[in-house]
């Protein structure tokens, strides 16, 4: 009877012990950050996430950070089709805008980090290209990302702005695709992002002039129907944070 | 005296309940996405969509480069199918695989597979660059070439089970006739394979058009010069999904219009 | 030298061994008798350059075409043969008179050429009306005469038939062995007939090779081999006593004698052919009384022994060859000379329409 009464108590007090001390650990809002968290991002911001997935795991143990990655215009379309997902983060604000537009955002969308267009030529240069009015030349294989890809969509607009007529011989699906074409020099030249020239050993940058260069600003939000909208809502904050902002700048980015 | 019949008993029995259930699932993984491209199909934008350039080139492109596959084939397939049938040469085996290893990478592979070697900078076609300055991908060789890759194992594999199952006999009754072996193959052993091969050319046919991955890896993707109907879709999806069910509607007409046009002859040597 | 000359020996994969050595002149039909399983169709693909030999030669009209000492070997299209295989292998996608005429085209012959001289094996065959017909479409009968003929156009310097009529039913089968026997009197080429069924390779046949396991185990013309059989296979199958006659209500005048037999069977009437087995012919020292139609004195002209079996060979109104048990010979006390009568049941005498 009194050993029982022993266990008991010592139960109790084990319990209580326990709760204090999980309690201890969550964040500032008093709830747990862990389970999983789908991150859709573009495939362009593939290094930045990959990098910033492991620090929130660092920072947050109990987080487990999936990484749903492929072009801004595909991640859209599954958003919009019912897929799962935690948080958005796009390559562009029409892909965003839309998905805003549909409901499926559960606040308004943030700019977390900024880019801009290069031209991207293989190391040896091959067609000696120097500046974008060489990419009017017939003689060279040029690749740009294809409409409706916002990497494709930006191209297009600094074309217009410098008024070269570039002579493209193919439209590829996404810029990945285009980098391992430049790198392997099959093409001699095409318009990526400027995170992507630094992230790619196989190419070098030749410049595009400020003036008709676009900024392109990535939004990123957490969904509306996030499964686990605690976590998505941390990720958001964790990116636009000091921490993350850093994480972005060592990516190559220009930060928000 | 009984009286003749005046109608005739049939006995009929049902199909087993199950074998029905299981078909009926079967042929809904088939139907049912195609309802679902039916039902968005914006029926009113159909005709201007269908006239647009971009569609209009796809298809050219499409049907060129699908046919031109299947010829190619015809021509090569049919012989290596012949080789690997009938001769026992060193190294058959291997050489079997590897004509059906395109039927198991990834297609994109496969185009990947195709740039190394025959692009710019590949082991083939860098000398042939250098030497002539032609550049295979980026070009509707490339389509050609990629829509081969990918399609030919399917000739050969039907063809060379035909070979296979072909009674040799008739083959030595003709040659006993005084028939040379390129007569026999011609008048007797061709012939005979013609269902499986006519099936064979269908199935490849089908494949070459397709066939998206490594056209796009290696071709690459150009309205007008590379940008095949699968291709389309995929770029179109991106911009104007109105557009992208318009092209998708046009490959699956095209296919259907040939499979039923044949009529069940080819899918079952009916 | 003309004609077939050949020592043919064939390994098989089973371990199956055919060592045969065949002669056959111009002008000259040979039957080679044997049972299933005797190496017969490898002779055939053998001949024909299908398979090559392991051992021997062939040599036809003095052109060699297999010599494997000499390391020659003629191509199957090269031989001049013509081919009347088992299962007569047409060509079930072109029509009767392109199957005939395949030969003559695939060697270059002009095409209408060709097919005319197709028109008339068409008609000689009677084929007439079935020409453009394809082989899934005709009877089996058609299809044997289809085959004859696409050998015969090939204007082979040897013509070799495989068991052509052994697809057959009765009727058909009587009806072609007549027209086969026609044709084959009318080649001039060397004839070489694989058969299983004696009748037909006694009655087509000028010189028989009897075949068993791969060897020629007697050789001799018809009438030899059935009267003096060397092996139980021979005298089993082959030795049976063969008459042709004339049946009226089943009496039937057996030609060249006087003697008439009766028979069970009244279904045929007109020529026939009667067969009575050796087995079938019951000897006794007295006239026997009771349930033989037929019985008669005939006189021993010589006695053979064979395994178990006695063959007795008998002279007289009739010449027939008697099988008993060497017991039944020895208590008869036979021998050449002796007097002794025979009795054959009626029911025991076998007719067919001639």
């Amino acid at each position: 009877m009194v050993f029982k009464r022993a266990m008991v108590s010592c139960c109790t007090a084990a319990t209580l012990v326990l709760t204090v001390s999980c309690g201890s650990q969550s964040s500032d809002a008093g709830t747990e950050i862990s389970g999983r968290v789908v991150v859709f991002a573009a495939a362009s911001l593939t290094d930045v996430f990959d990098a910033m997935a492991t620090a929130f795991e660092a920072e947050f143990p109990g987080a487990d950070v999936q990484l749903n990655l492929a072009g801004s215009s595909t991640l859209r379309e599954q958003i919009l089709g019912g897929a799962p997902g935690d948080v958005f983060a796009s390559a562009d604000e029409r892909n965003m805008g839309i998905v805003n537009s549909a409901g499926e955002l559960e606040s308004a969308p943030m700019i977390f980090a900024r880019n801009s267009l290069q031209i991207a030529v293989p190391v040896s240069n091959p067609g000696e290209v120097t500046s974008l009015a060489d990419l009017a030349d017939d003689d060279l294989l040029i690749g740009i990302c294809a409409e409706g890809v916002p990497c494709g969509d930006f191209a297009r607009l600094v074309l217009d702005a410098a008024g070269v007529e570039a002579s493209i011989d193919t439209n590829e699906g996404d810029v990945r695709a285009l980098l391992t074409k430049i790198e392997a020099n099959e093409l001699d030249a095409g318009i990526v992002y400027t995170t992507d020239i630094e992230s790619s050993s196989g190419v070098t940058g030749v410049n595009i002039p400020d003036e008709v260069n676009v900024e392109v600003e990535y939004p990123m939000a957490a969904l509306a129907a996030a499964p686990n909208p605690v976590v998505a809502g941390a990720f958001v904050d964790f990116v636009l944070s000091p921490m993350g902002q850093d994480i972005v700048v060592a990516e190559g980015f220009d930060p928000r | 005296m009984t009286s003749a019949p005046t109608a005739r008993r049939s006995i009929r029995r049902r199909p087993p309940i199950v074998f029905v259930a299981l078909g009926v699932l079967g042929t809904l993984i088939f139907v049912v996405p195609l309802l679902g491209l039916l039902q968005k199909t914006p029926w009113s934008d159909l005709p201007e969509l269908l006239t647009s350039d971009i569609v209009i080139d796809a298809l050219r492109l499409s049907l060129i480069s699908s046919v031109a596959a299947t010829l190619i084939a015809l021509v090569l397939g049919v012989p290596l199918a012949w080789l690997l049938a009938r001769v026992d040469f060193p190294g058959r085996r291997l050489v079997r695989a590897v004509v059906t290893l395109p039927m198991v990478l990834p297609p994109v592979v496969g185009g990947a597979a195709l740039l190394f070697a025959l692009g710019r900078r590949g082991f083939v076609g860098g000398p042939i660059y250098d030497a002539t300055g032609f550049v295979l991908p980026f070009s509707i060789w490339g389509v050609i070439v990629a829509n081969t890759f990918v399609a030919m194992p399917f000739l050969v594999v039907t063809v060379e089970a035909a070979f296979v199952n072909l009674d040799q006999r008739f083959e030595g009754a003709a040659a006993t006739l005084g028939a040379s072996r390129l007569t026999v193959f011609r008048r007797v052993t061709l012939p005979m394979i013609a269902p499986s091969l006519a099936g064979g050319l269908v199935l490849t046919w089908a494949r070459a058009l397709g066939e998206f991955g490594a056209t796009a890896t290696f071709a690459g993707n150009l309205q007008g010069r590379t940008q095949t109907l699968p291709l389309a879709v995929f770029v179109s999806l991106e911009s104007d999904r109105g557009a992208a069910i318009a092209i998708s509607l046009v490959l699956v007409a095209i296919s259907l219009v040939v499979l039923i046009g044949l009529r069940d002859r080819w899918w079952l040597r009916r | 030298m003309s004609g077939l000359n050949a020592h043919l020996i064939v390994q098989r994969g089973d371990g199956f061994l055919l060592d045969v050595e065949i002669q056959i002149e111009q002008g000259q039909t040979v039957a080679l008798l044997g049972p299933n399983g005797a190496g017969k169709s490898t002779l055939v693909s053998a001949l024909a350059g299908l398979i090559p030999l392991d051992g021997g030669r062939i040599v036809l009209n003095g052109a060699v075409l297999d010599d494997v000492d000499a390391d020659v070997f003629v191509a199957p299209e090269q031989r001049r043969l013509g081919i009347v295989f088992q299962d007569y292998l047409l060509f079930d996608h072109l029509t009767v008179l392109d199957n005939i005429a395949f030969g003559p085209v695939s060697r270059r012959s002009e095409r209408s050429t060709a097919r005319r001289s197709a028109k008339g094996w068409v008609d000689d065959l009677e084929l007439t009306g079935f020409e453009d017909r394809k082989p899934p479409e005709i009877s089996g009968g058609q299809a044997q005469r289809v085959a004859l003929a696409r050998a015969l156009a090939a204007d082979p310097e040897l013509l070799l038939l495989d068991e052509p009529l052994a697809a057959l039913d009765a009727t058909t089968h009587v009806r072609l062995r007549r027209m086969l026997g026609e044709h084959l009197g009318g080649c001039r080429a060397p004839r070489l007939l694989i058969t299983h069924d004696p009748t037909d390779a006694f009655l087509l046949a000028d010189f028989v090779y009897i075949v068993e396991s791969g060897r020629i185990t007697q050789t001799g013309t018809p009438d030899e081999i059935r009267r003096h059989p060397a092996t139980a296979y021979v005298a089993d199958v082959a030795g049976t006593n063969l008459f042709a006659g004339v049946s009226e209500h089943g009496s039937v005048l057996i030609d060249g004698t006087h003697f008439t037999l009766h028979t069970a069977d009244t279904s045929v009437d007109g020529a026939v052919l009667v067969t009575v087995h050796p087995r079938a012919v019951a000897l006794h020292p007295a006239e026997p009384h009771g349930s033989p139609r037929n019985t008669w004195l005939a006189r021993v002209e010589g006695i053979e022994r064979l395994g178990d079996t006695t063959r007795v060979l008998l002279d007289g109104p009739l010449r027939l060859a008697a099988d008993i048990t060497p017991n039944a010979a020895e208590a008869l006390a036979l021998q050449p000379g002796t007097e002794i009568w025979a009795a054959v049941k009626a029911t025991e005498i076998g007719i067919s329409a001639a």
